[in-house]
C-alpha cells in the first residue's frame, strides 16, 4: 500500500503533537525583559532578593520615600526626552536643548539586547518586583525602585522594558540587565519625578494619558 | 582560532551541505540524490524550526552560565536545527551511495558534538535533530516523485 509510506512521518508528528502539549501545559513567558505582574507600585516590606545565586536584602527604603512632584511643571514637560547612548553605556537627561542629567548605566547583556528607538513612558511604578532568568540567572527583586516602563508600536508595554533603579549590582558602565535600562538609584529617583507622566500625590504608579503623555526615551547604538 | 573554531561550529554545516550538493550535482552528477537531499533538508529546516517554537527550552549555556562556544539563534534549544540539516543530507547520500555516505556520516556526526560542546545543545536535542532528519531523508526517498530511480551503489 502506497499510504504505508507516510507512517514514516508518525515521530514527526508524535513530536510535535508533544510539542503542543508541552506548550499549552508551561506558562510562557516570551522575551519579556524585566518581567513583573505587579503594577500597583507599593514597595514590600519583607522580602528577600535573589540575583545570580546570592542572597541579598532588600532596601525598604523606599517604602518611606516621600512622594514629591516639585520637579514638574517647571518648563514645559513636552521638551524633556530622555537619551540612552547603548555603546558609552550613559544616560542623558534633557530638557529641551539643556543637559538636566548624565549618568552611567547598565543595559542589556548580549543575550538579552535593550532595543533601540523611539519608546514612550506608559507606567512608572514607585516600586515593583521583578522575577525571571532561568538556571544560574534567575532573579527574584522585590523593591525594584523606581521603574519607568517604556513602550513604541514595535515593543509593546508587556514587554517589560523601562528604566530602573538597581540596589544589586555597581556595574554601572558596562552591560549587565536582561533588557532593562539600569540607573543608580539616586539617578533613577531623580528622573522618575522629573520625568513625565505626573505622579499624583500620595500615590504609587502613574499611568500615561492623552493630556499627560509619558516622556520620550531614545535608545541608540 | 578560537574564532575560527567558532564560526566553523556555527556556518560549518552549511559548508558541508553546499559542498556536499554541488559535489552531487556537477561533479558526481547524482542529480537524484542532489534533489532528494535538497528535499529533505528544506523540509527537517521547517520541521525543527516549527518544534523549537513550540518546546520553549532554555540553551544549556544559560542555564549553566557559561559563554556559548558557537553562533545560536534566539529560538529553543529543543531540537537541534544543525544536527537534523547534517543528519537528513548524511541519510539521503547514504541511501545512494553507502561509501561516500559514511564520509558524510562522520561529518554529520562531528557538526552535532560540535553543537553539545560549545553547550548551545543538550544531547536530547540532538537526538531529536538526528530523528527528524534521518526520517526526512527516509521520506523522501520513499515517496520519490518524479522520473526513474537511479540505480544504487
Amino acid at each position: 500500500m502506497p499510504t504505508k509510506r507516510f507512517l514514516l512521518l508518525t515521530p514527526i508528528v508524535l513530536l510535535f503533537a508533544a510539542g503542543v502539549f508541552m506548550r499549552s501545559a508551561t506558562k510562557t513567558t516570551p522575551d519579556i525583559a524585566c518581567a513583573t505582574a505587579d503594577f500597583s507600585g507599593v514597595p514590600a516590606l519583607d522580602a528577600l532578593a535573589i540575583f545570580e545565586g546570592r542572597e541579598l536584602s532588600v532596601p525598604t527604603a523606599i517604602a518611606a520615600a516621600p512622594s514629591h512632584t516639585d520637579v514638574l511643571g517647571v518648563a514645559s514637560p513636552s521638551e524633556r526626552w530622555i537619551e540612552v547612548d547603548l555603546s558609552d553605556q550613559k544616560l542623558y537627561a534633557w530638557d529641551g536643548s539643556s543637559l538636566f542629567l548624565e549618568s552611567a548605566i547598565s543595559s542589556g547583556l548580549p543575550q538579552t539586547p535593550t532595543p533601540t528607538g523611539e519608546f514612550r513612558v506608559w507606567i512608572k511604578l514607585r516600586a515593583t518586583k521583578m522575577e525571571g532568568g532561568v538556571g544560574r540567572y534567575y532573579y527574584n527583586l522585590p523593591n525594584v525602585p523606581y521603574v519607568m516602563f517604556f513602550e513604541n508600536e514595535n515593543i509593546p508595554g508587556w514587554r517589560g522594558y523601562g528604566i530602573h533603579g538597581t540596589y544589586w549590582h555597581n556595574d554601572f558602565g558596562t552591560p549587565r540587565s536582561h533588557g532593562c535600562v539600569n540607573a543608580p538609584t539616586k539617578i533613577a529617583e531623580k528622573l522618575f519625578y522629573w520625568a513625565s507622566p505626573e505622579l499624583p500625590d500620595g500615590r504609587y504608579t502613574a499611568k500615561s494619558t492623552e493630556s499627560d503623555p509619558g516622556i520620550r526615551v531614545i535608545i541608540h547604538e | 582560532m578560537n574564532s575560527y573554531l567558532f564560526n566553523l561550529n556555527t556556518h560549518g554545516v552549511f559548508l558541508f551541505i553546499a559542498s556536499v550538493l554541488v559535489y552531487e550535482y556537477f561533479i558526481a552528477g547524482e542529480r537524484e540524490v542532489f534533489y532528494h537531499s535538497l528535499f529533505s533538508i528544506i523540509s527537517a529546516l521547517i520541521i525543527t524550526v516549527i518544534l523549537k517554537e513550540l518546546f520553549t527550552i532554555p540553551r544549556p549555556f544559560l542555564v549553566e552560565g557559561m559563554a556559548p562556544g558557537a553562533g545560536l539563534t534566539q529560538l529553543s534549544s529543543f531540537p537541534s536545527t544543525h544536527t537534523a540539516l547534517a543528519f537528513a543530507l548524511a541519510s539521503t547520500v547514504t541511501l545512494h551511495q553507502k561509501k561516500f555516505g559514511v564520509l558524510v556520516f562522520i561529518l554529520a556526526t562531528a557538526v552535532a558534538l560540535g553543537r553539545v560542546i560549545a553547550g548551545v545543545h543538550y544531547p536530547m536535542d540532538i537526538f531529536a535533530g538526528v530523528l527528524v532528519g534521518v526520517l526526512c531523508g527516509l521520506f523522501f526517498d520513499t515517496i520519490h516523485f518524479g522520473k526513474k530511480r537511479a540505480k544504487r551503489r
